[in-house]
């Protein structure tokens, strides 16, 4: 993780919020990493966001708290930050900034790689059409997740999102090809750590998982790294060794904010909210390394977790993420009141890449006919309820009816699961097939005839005659 | 930042072929005991995770399948343990390696005053760093050539060859 | 002639079909090179020789990344690199190139996907490393076939020849030249780089070199009058656009943009399609790609990928090269107008442009504007949105660039600075409206949010092109849709059977209209595009049945008897009908009216 770090600097001009100004330095270029030794003993490390003449800025990961102006030292690299990758991080667990935190040494690898990462050439993509299964019914059957896809989880604080992005690391596998998770924790509590460290024990012990966990007590400015290096971690595997690689990443909220501290201490111009008006090109500069590339078998799949403040969709994280991601999981607090588990909105939720990775020879074929018919039921049965809060359920139709008790059905028998159980697709569909047979077939209209008389045949629905269309 | 670096390049590559000569002594005595330690850590495991999987048979429950993560763990725990004691172990060779070689070459100091010089400027102030090698300053800028601090950058430049140490034979 | 022929003697090898700014074009150097001062991200600041002129490129670093000056302040310049400048650092060498950002205009655009600075992705790696933007040699050739002999006197955008390419191509006078031919090469097969032809004794070659700033000359404009055909029903009944008009497609996350925005590239009945992804989704930019180069271009027989230039420049791509790319996609569109073609320009997505424009103001250190974008940005956009137009061009011929930007408001707040300012200088207004998408309507084309200010113009055109009942179609349905918006929220409140049977049928022919008509499904092959006579079967059915529904209840019949007719055939006929057939929608119809009467 260290070049050529001959030269240390000891002019300190300046230290302001999480910045130190370096004088009299030269060749020092932008973007590289350096070493500050504060005293004896401490070491901490930084990034370069300005060289300008002798002088450079100098953004300290662990803060500049306890540094003065005479015992601090600053190397400087030569390049911007790289680090090893390789199987060698498989089973290890990490601080935010890639130091053991496991009781192991430190991560060694033959080859490092930069962790800023280089775009995918968009012509080397390949578009992604093979699915990953979480196990989750409300994902794999409604919001399938696709090889190579950014999809995230869109939640408030009080709901299971940690829960469930754990459940999914702890379960994701892609039909028995090679498969890792990295899983990277920004702002973690103390508990949540522990709680993911334990849940994801036995994809630690097979080896195939990379746990970076950022603390709430922990830098905020090193939050800006993990999930680079997760990435970074993520790509060498999937791209060089073959693998196909879930990074999960929570909570970005908690990143946005060490990236607005930054910002502020810069003086620079905000945007919405005081979140810099680059925080769209930064959350893609993580989202967009997910993806798959012609001609490599590995893929990289992104799973941001995110807390929306207030719930609001329209805050800048929310907004700015789903402007890039494809598609999203919202938690509802209103399911989550009603206990089901995982909370996920099916009608706010969305998998944009579903088309191409559900369906024959992907997951099962009457996947996406069934997901389709289910998502217009469910939205039928909303629009019933608010009608039956308005007029009354006594005024409502039959068929309305059936709509109106849809919902709970769903809820019970399909939404609803264990936080570790681990549900086939076939059984998740199945589960699905049960909720629609409850509506009689003239409101099956999405799902072809030939699937309606494998499952029920015409004679034995014997109550279709209620209500039009 | 180039043009630094390659002055320091000779008195480094000697610094370090007489590290690695020392080192080697060391190295190997470290493996002897990282394999041993690993051995015992390996055998633990084995046994506990043997039991653990006869439990699991027994019953089948979640219960076992809890217990065997749990040993596997326990396991990896010990190994990554006894991994890393063997890489302290190392950095402890290779510093004393350093330290002994700078020692008993008395010209090596001359060429570690020379490549400071090079790098900071002929006023540059030099003192002795205790466990030899020297550190040179001038106002606004330093380069540590002490002992420790080139045996700790030999260390890290070699990378994932330290890994050899807990792979299995 | 077989071959690929050398082009005219004397012509010394020129530039490959894309070139690359890098230091290979430096001018011969005197003395060192002028060093970097500062770097902060992609802002540069640069010793300044008094030769250097404003958007001149510079060469950065060893590795020559591409910069461009933006402002000069003394001996000091200011450059907008556009590549990740990690590592660079002062004293490095910064060399100007004594030229604009320019970039090289040839038939081998058609087909090709290019990055901002229209530097070819094809051939270029897996990753996209900081100055590894290479030049792919273009090994290609194409047909030439003279239109003008020796001697003959020609003005700047006169024909010299033509070239063969999927999309018929034209040779022409460059801007600014005008003379005697003095030479002309033979019929043959000629590289992208060949001289073609000598114009006082000027080379023209195949492919030829334009600063992206600069608009490229017409000798006109000419009035909006002729449609634009998308293919899409929302948008060419209710809020048509022109050929040569500009249209913004404001929408939230999730509204269906990108996809509305494909399907018009697929569809519309343009010569050229330039599409600009502009800060958007690799994935989606892989998928447009593969899916351009499947389909075939009903209209040549090719694919429809040869009709179209690809600007892939992704959310993850460096950002400065995100705000060049909308003029080179401009610079592109305006090479094909030239020859007297219909070109559509589609940038997806102008506020991530404007989100660079802010990003760069910021780091000079310019005073602010609304939400932080720049004072200029309002004539930033307007000057975007001005080099669309149908023209005359300088050679006579009448050719358009349509510009269709998409533009993405935060929070999907219709206020904010880029959707408000874009509003103002567009013509047409296709808005993305959140709830429609969500109840899974798509395209989720508003029709109380959008407007369409050529809507008068081109009514007249298509009476001219025989079809005088355009307007009195669209201006029922856009009624209709409006009055059963209106009923809508009273029947949430008071339930459908309160309302008087009039207003009944009008709240069902609301969903009539919307279910068999506006809606309309971008995965099946059967209705992704509709023809104009399809579109117009359909809106004519269903206003029949509509009609005959008010027929029904104003002679007596209960609108339960109305409404409980099954409609289906008519909701499905758009799918049944097939692309362009119109025979299925008839036969829908009457199975409809048959039904109808049968409840009298």
């Amino acid at each position: 993780m260290s070049g050529a770090a001959d030269v240390e600097y000891t002019g300190v001009r300046e230290l302001r919020g999480p910045l130190v100004v370096v004088e009299g330095v030269s060749g020092v270029g932008w973007d590289e990493f350096a070493t500050i030794s504060v005293g004896p003993g401490e070491r901490r490390h930084g990034l370069v966001l300005e060289v300008d003449r002798d002088l450079a800025v100098v953004q300290v990961l662990e803060d500049t708290a306890g540094m003065d102006r005479t015992r601090t030292r600053v190397a400087f690299s030569g390049a911007p930050l790289r680090v090893p990758v390789g199987t060698g991080w498989l089973g290890r667990v990490c601080d935010g900034r890639g130091e053991p935190a496991d009781g192991g040494p430190p991560v060694l690898g033959d080859t490092d790689a930069a962790v800023g990462g280089a775009p995918i050439n968009p012509v080397r993509r390949e578009p992604p059409n093979e699915p990953v299964l979480t196990g989750v019914a409300a994902v794999d059957v409604l919001t399938t997740l696709v090889r190579g896809q950014k999809l995230p989880v869109f939640s408030a604080a009080g709901l299971p999102h940690l829960e469930l992005a754990v459940q999914i690391a702890a379960q994701a596998a892609c039909a028995g090809e090679p498969f890792a998770v990295v899983f990277a924790g920004m702002g973690l509590t103390h508990a949540d750590a522990a709680f993911v460290r334990t849940a994801l024990a036995g994809r630690s012990a097979a080896r195939d998982l990379v746990l970076l966990v950022n603390t709430a007590d922990d830098p905020v400015i090193e939050r800006l790294l993990t999930p680079r290096i997760a990435l970074t971690v993520a790509e060498h595997l999937a791209f060089a060794q073959g693998r196909h690689v879930l990074v999960v990443m929570t909570d970005m909220t908690a990143y946005a904010e060490a990236l607005r501290e930054v910002s502020a201490a810069r003086g620079e111009t905000p945007a919405r909210r005081a979140y810099p008006g680059y925080l769209y090109s930064d959350l893609a500069s993580l989202y967009e390394r997910c993806g798959r590339i012609r001609g490599r078998p590995g893929s990289v799949t992104v799973l941001p977790v995110l807390t929306m403040p207030a719930g609001d969709i329209t805050h800048p994280v929310p907004d700015l993420t789903g402007y890039i991601t494809e598609g999203q999981i919202v938690l509802s607090a209103e399911a989550h009141a009603a206990g089901a588990y995982p909370p996920v909105d099916p009608l706010a939720s969305l998998s944009r890449l579903m088309r191409r990775g559900a369906g024959a020879g992907r997951t099962r074929a009457d996947h996406p006919d069934v997901a389709a018919q289910l998502i217009a039921a469910l939205a039928r049965s909303r629009q019933v309820r608010e009608l039956a809060d308005l007029i009354g359920r006594p005024a409502l139709s039959p068929t309305d009816l059936r709509h109106l008790d849809l919902a709970d059905v769903f809820r019970e028998r399909f939404l609803a699961q264990g936080a570790t159980e681990n549900r086939s697709l076939d059984e998740s569909l199945d589960r699905a097939w049960e909720v629609l047979l409850t509506l009689p077939r003239s409101q099956l209209g999405m799902l072809p005839a030939r699937l309606l008389d494998a499952r029920r045949p015409p004679s034995a629905d014997g109550t279709d005659r209620a209500g039009t269309p | 930042m180039a043009a630094p670096a390659d002055a320091l390049e000779p008195v480094r590559a000697e610094l370090l072929r007489a590290a690695r000569a020392e080192a080697g002594a060391v190295l190997e005595g470290a493996r002897a005991d990282a394999e041993e330690t690993l051995r015992v850590a390996r055998a633990t495991a084995d046994r506990v995770l043997a039991s653990a999987r006869a439990a699991g048979a027994a019953d089948g429950t979640a219960a076992a399948a809890g217990e065997r993560i749990r040993a596997a763990e326990d396991a990896w725990t010990a190994e990554l343990a006894a991994r890393a004691a063997a890489y302290a172990d190392l950095r402890a060779g290779v510093r004393s390696g350093v330290r002994r070689a700078l020692a008993e070459d008395a010209p090596a100091r001359d060429r570690l005053v020379a490549a400071a010089r090079d790098l900071l400027g002929a006023r540059a102030r030099i003192t002795d760093a205790p466990g030899g090698g020297v550190v040179a300053e001038v106002p606004g800028r330093r380069v540590d050539l002490s002992a420790d601090a080139l045996a700790d950058r030999a260390l890290e430049r070699a990378g994932a060859r330290a890994e050899h140490l807990w792979e299995l034979p | 002639m077989t071959g690929p022929g050398a082009g005219l003697p004397g012509g010394e090898p020129g530039p490959a079909a894309v070139r690359h700014p890098g230091p290979r074009d430096a001018p011969a150097r005197h003395g060192a090179a002028p060093r970097i001062l500062r770097v902060c991200g992609p802002l540069v600041e640069m010793e300044c020789p008094a030769s250097v002129a404003m958007h001149d490129l510079v060469s950065l670093g060893a590795a020559g990344l591409p910069g461009e000056v933006v402002a000069v302040h003394g001996g000091t310049g200011t450059v907008q690199a556009y590549e990740y400048t990690g590592g660079l650092a002062p004293g490095q060498p910064a060399e100007p190139l004594g030229r604009p950002l320019s970039v090289a205009l040839g038939p081998g655009l058609l087909g090709g996907v290019f990055d901002g600075l229209l530097r070819s992705l094809s051939g270029v790696g897996d990753l996209l490393l900081p100055g590894a933007g290479g030049v792919a040699p273009d090994g290609r050739t194409w047909r030439f076939a003279p239109r003008v002999a020796e001697g003959a006197r020609v003005a700047a955008g006169d024909v010299l020849g033509e070239i063969g390419a999927r999309v018929p191509l034209s040779l022409l006078v460059p801007p600014g030249r005008a003379g005697t031919v003095t030479a002309v090469a033979a019929p043959g097969e000629y590289r992208a780089d060949a001289v073609l032809a000598e114009v006082a004794g000027c080379a023209v070659r195949m492919t030829q070199d334009w600063p992206v700033r600069r608009p490229r000359p017409a000798a006109g404009r000419l009035p909006a009058d002729q449609p634009l055909h998308t293919g899409q029903r929302a948008v060419d009944l209710l809020f048509p656009v022109a050929r040569g008009g500009t249209v913004a497609v404001p929408g939230g996350f999730g509204t269906g943009k990108t996809m509305l925005l494909q399907q018009i590239a697929k569809w519309c009945d343009a010569d050229v399609i330039v599409y600009v992804g502009c800060g958007e989704r690799g994935n989606e930019m892989a998928d447009v790609i593969e899916e351009l180069s499947e389909l075939a271009d009903p209209r040549t027989g090719g694919r429809l990928s040869e009709r179209t230039v690809t600007i892939a420049n992704t959310s993850n791509m460096p950002m400065m090269a995100r705000e060049a790319s909308v003029y080179t996609g401009a610079t592109v569109a305006e090479y094909f107008r030239d020859m007297g073609l219909d070109v559509v320009v589609i940038a997806d997505s102008t506020s991530r442009w404007a989100e660079a424009l802010r990003e760069f103001a910021s780091r000079m250190g310019e005073l602010p504007a609304e939400e932080g974008y720049p004072a200029g940005l309002a004539s930033r956009l307007a000057a975007f949105y001005e080099r669309a137009g149908p023209v005359r061009t300088l050679g006579g011929a009448r050719g358009s660039v349509t510009v269709i930007g998409a533009v993405s408001p935060p929070g999907g707040d219709r206020t904010e600075p880029v959707t408000a300012h874009t509003e103002r200088f567009v013509r047409c207004l296709w808005s993305l409206d959140r709830d429609l998408a969500y109840a899974r309507h798509y395209p989720a084309v508003s029709w109380v949010d959008s407007f369409s200010r050529d809507a008068s113009a081109l009514a007249a055109a298509h009476a001219l092109a025989g079809d005088p009942g355009w307007a009195g179609r669209r201006a029922r349905v856009a009624g209709l849709l409006a009055e059963a918006d209106r009923l809508a929220d009273l029947v949430e409140l008071v339930g459908v059977t309160a309302l008087p049977p009039r207003e009944r049928i009008s709240v069902l022919a609301g969903r009539l209209l919307r279910e068999a008509v506006v809606q309309q499904s971008a995965l099946s092959p059967a209705d992704a595009y509709s023809a104009p006579g399809k579109t117009t079967a359909l809106v004519e059915a269903a206003l029949q049945v509509i009609d005959r529904c008010l027929e029904l209840v104003d002679g007596g019949t209960g609108a339960d008897a109305v409404e409980a007719v099954d409609f289906t055939p008519l909701l499905r006929a758009r799918e049944a009908a097939g692309p362009a057939g119109t025979a299925a929608v008839d036969r829908a119809r009457d199975t409809v009216l048959d039904r109808l009467g049968r409840t009298a």
